[in-house]
């Protein structure tokens, strides 16, 4: 019996070994069916294409002041903040933070202040708001308009289907514009947000529109 | 008279039995741990434990991250966490668990079990409940999971993986591909940036050098040389290595690549990554191929299209009341066509894939715009196991209950019996 179980344990210690590191050849023979997912893609994208979609993701403010990116809107960012590129949904971006993981922009859509609020509210699954709650919301100015400042925490799920940032804040204001809705939503790690929780609401007040 | 000395107790351990005795020993006592119906009981009262915290947490954390912390074959200790702490409550993963429970029901419910035909019910429903074991095992290690997100009007005819990565190589052909050779996933799942890979395509002009592979990484802009997790600068591109996210469908992976033809000629590496909006296009012969990492994508024996999506949301709130799919399959071999309806917990099964009904979404994520479904395409070749193990449970349940039935009826009519010649006795 001992000899049997020093047997097993050489064979279970052999097969464990036999199982660590990773292939390093490999031959693929059959190709697999072409399916709808399978699009083209764009052919001969140049590296900035491929990783960028054509516009160079800033890293640092220097290679962010190379590359001038245009804006109807102007503001003042605090220090250490990178502009990025403007996107039909982000009219002014901004990252920022050690890791530049937070994430500033203005938007400006159509719709309900409270309605986008709740919208909000629901990325962090936190209960939504009524209309007493939001008109007790603090204000700051946007456009030169009143706005409302709007803050969560937890776990944010608006980042695409089934995506979550285990604990994350926002920081927002809801005002209007032009007849539109507009929004300035600030993203990121808590300690982040509330570091620069001023210079955030100072920053939402500079916006406006370019000459 | 002198009392005889005491006889000397030697405690159990102190006796000097032979070697072989003591393995011999110790064997029956682990056999009887793992056969006892005691821990039969602590093991199912800890699934039920696993199970009530693990519904309660995904609430909060999502389905795939509670799963993988409760369920998965890597989850040895868990920490219950609800309603924002963690809980000081150390629990074995479920996975462990249900390995013990079979090895509890192979040596207690089928090999120490007393057998004949007065247990065969018994024995039927133990072989139900292991053949439902062995099903969650089959499940847990062979199953694929995909989503589909379609559109009303859209179509497709594969599912793309949730999580798993894949080296994708195309022939294409006025910039369509033509065919398509893609690495198994497998190879990728545990590779590291120090595993190399050299793959080789029997069909193709060169061979594709894989290296650095990170499971989680993004392209950065400058020189990397020094930086910890960063890669080496090609065009004044690097790969940085970047934490893996709790949620890892939400990881891109990258890697360095490298074309070698066939002649030997090794072109210059560059990097690919999952979040690339293009792939890397390489001229080898006068042929055009595109090279990529992205998560795979595996083909449906049949065409989804999306027919018809409605959907509610609660009264002045934007969250979902219901939302259901009315899907029209079709086979590609006879172009026969079929209609079904898929709601949040009515799933579609059909040829060894389950559509579930997983969320929406709306275009630019504004509720004002065109609303998509996504359903969640399991492949389980264990598909059907629960309910054929259930079925086998309920005959040996059944079987059971008939003959304790039929013995406790034989019983009374015996002792009927006997009251009535006793009472005819006593008349006499």
């Amino acid at each position: 019996m001992h000899l049997f179980f020093q047997t097993s344990i050489l064979a279970v210690a052999a097969l464990q070994l036999s199982s660590c590191g990773e292939e390093s050849d490999y031959t693929q023979s059959d190709p697999r069916r072409v399916t709808t997912l399978d699009g083209g893609g764009k052919v001969d994208a140049t590296d900035e294409q491929r990783f960028f979609g054509g516009e160079v993701k800033a890293t640092t403010p220097e290679i962010a002041a190379q590359q001038p990116i245009e804006s109807d809107f102007t503001s003042e960012a605090p220090d250490g903040w990178i502009k990025q590129p403007t996107t039909q949904f982000r009219l002014l971006n901004y990252s920022f933070g050690p890791d530049g993981e937070a994430e500033a922009y203005l938007s400006l859509v159509q719709g309900q202040p409270l309605d986008n609020i709740n919208r909000w509210m629901n990325q962090f699954d936190a209960p939504e708001i009524t209309v007493g709650d939001m008109n007790g919301l603090p204000e700051v100015r946007l456009f030169g308009n009143r706005a409302k400042v709007v803050e969560a925490r937890g776990a944010y799920k608006g980042m695409g289907r089934g995506a979550v940032k285990a604990d994350w804040a926002l920081l927002g204001v809801v005002g209007v514009y032009s007849g539109q809705l507009a929004t300035v939503k600030v993203l990121g790690p808590p300690d982040v947000l509330s570091a620069q929780r001023a210079e955030i609401l100072q920053w939402a007040s500079s916006i406006a529109a370019a000459e | 008279m002198e009392k005889p000395p005491p006889p000397t107790h030697h405690p159990r351990h102190e006796v000097d039995a032979p070697e072989p005795m003591k393995v011999k020993g110790a064997l029956s006592a682990l056999f009887a741990l793992l056969s006892s119906f005691g821990l039969a009981s602590v093991l199912l009262l800890l699934l039920t434990v696993l199970t009530l915290f693990g519904t309660l947490e995904q609430k909060e954390f999502g389905l795939f991250v509670t799963a993988k912390k409760y369920f998965s074959s890597e989850a040895f200790i868990v920490f219950p966490e609800l309603y924002g702490r963690k809980w000081p409550l150390p629990l074995p993963g479920a996975f462990w668990v249900s390995a013990l429970l079979f090895v509890n029901m192979v040596c207690g419910g089928l090999v120490r079990a007393r057998k004949g035909w007065k247990k065969v019910g018994v024995l039927i429903s133990h072989f139900g409940i292991l053949m439902m074991l062995f099903g969650g095992a089959i499940t847990h290690f062979a199953s694929t999971r995909g989503a589909v997100k379609l559109f009303p009007g859209e179509e497709s005819d594969a599912t793309i993986s949730f999580t798993d990565y894949t080296v994708e190589v195309a022939e294409l052909a006025d910039g369509q591909p033509e065919k398509i050779y893609s690495l198994p996933s497998d190879l990728f799942k545990s590779r590291g940036p120090n595993d190399p890979l050299t793959a080789e395509f029997s069909e193709l002009p060169f061979d594709l050098e894989i290296q650095g592979w990170q499971h989680n990484a993004v392209v950065q802009q400058g020189e990397g040389e020094g930086r910890p997790g960063a890669g080496p600068s090609i065009n004044g591109f690097y790969l940085q290595a970047i934490d893996r996210n709790e949620e890892i469908e939400r990881d891109f992976a990258g890697a360095y690549l490298r074309v070698v033809t066939n002649d030997g000629e090794k072109r210059q590496p560059f990097i690919s990554t999952g979040r690339d909006a293009a792939p890397k296009t390489v001229k080898v012969d006068d042929r055009t191929f595109s090279v990529r990492i992205r998560k795979e994508i595996r083909p449906l024996p049949f065409m989804v299209k999306l027919e018809d999506f409605d959907y509610a949301y609660h009264a002045g709130t934007l969250r979902p009341k219901f939302f259901k799919s009315v899907v029209k399959r079709t086979h590609p071999e006879d172009g026969t066509t079929e209609l079904a309806t898929i709601r949040m917990n009515r799933p579609m099964r059909y040829d060894g894939y389950t559509f579930f009904q997983a969320s929406f979404g709306h275009l630019d994520e504004d509720p004002q715009k065109e609303a998509f479904s996504i359903f969640e395409v399991v492949n389980d070749p264990a598909d059907a196991w629960p309910a054929i193990s259930l079925v086998v449970v309920t005959i040996g349940l059944g079987i059971h209950f008939v003959m304790m039935l039929e013995r406790y009826l034989r019983t009374a009519s015996r002792r009927l019996e006997k009251e009535k010649s006793a009472k005819k006795e006593a008349t006499v």
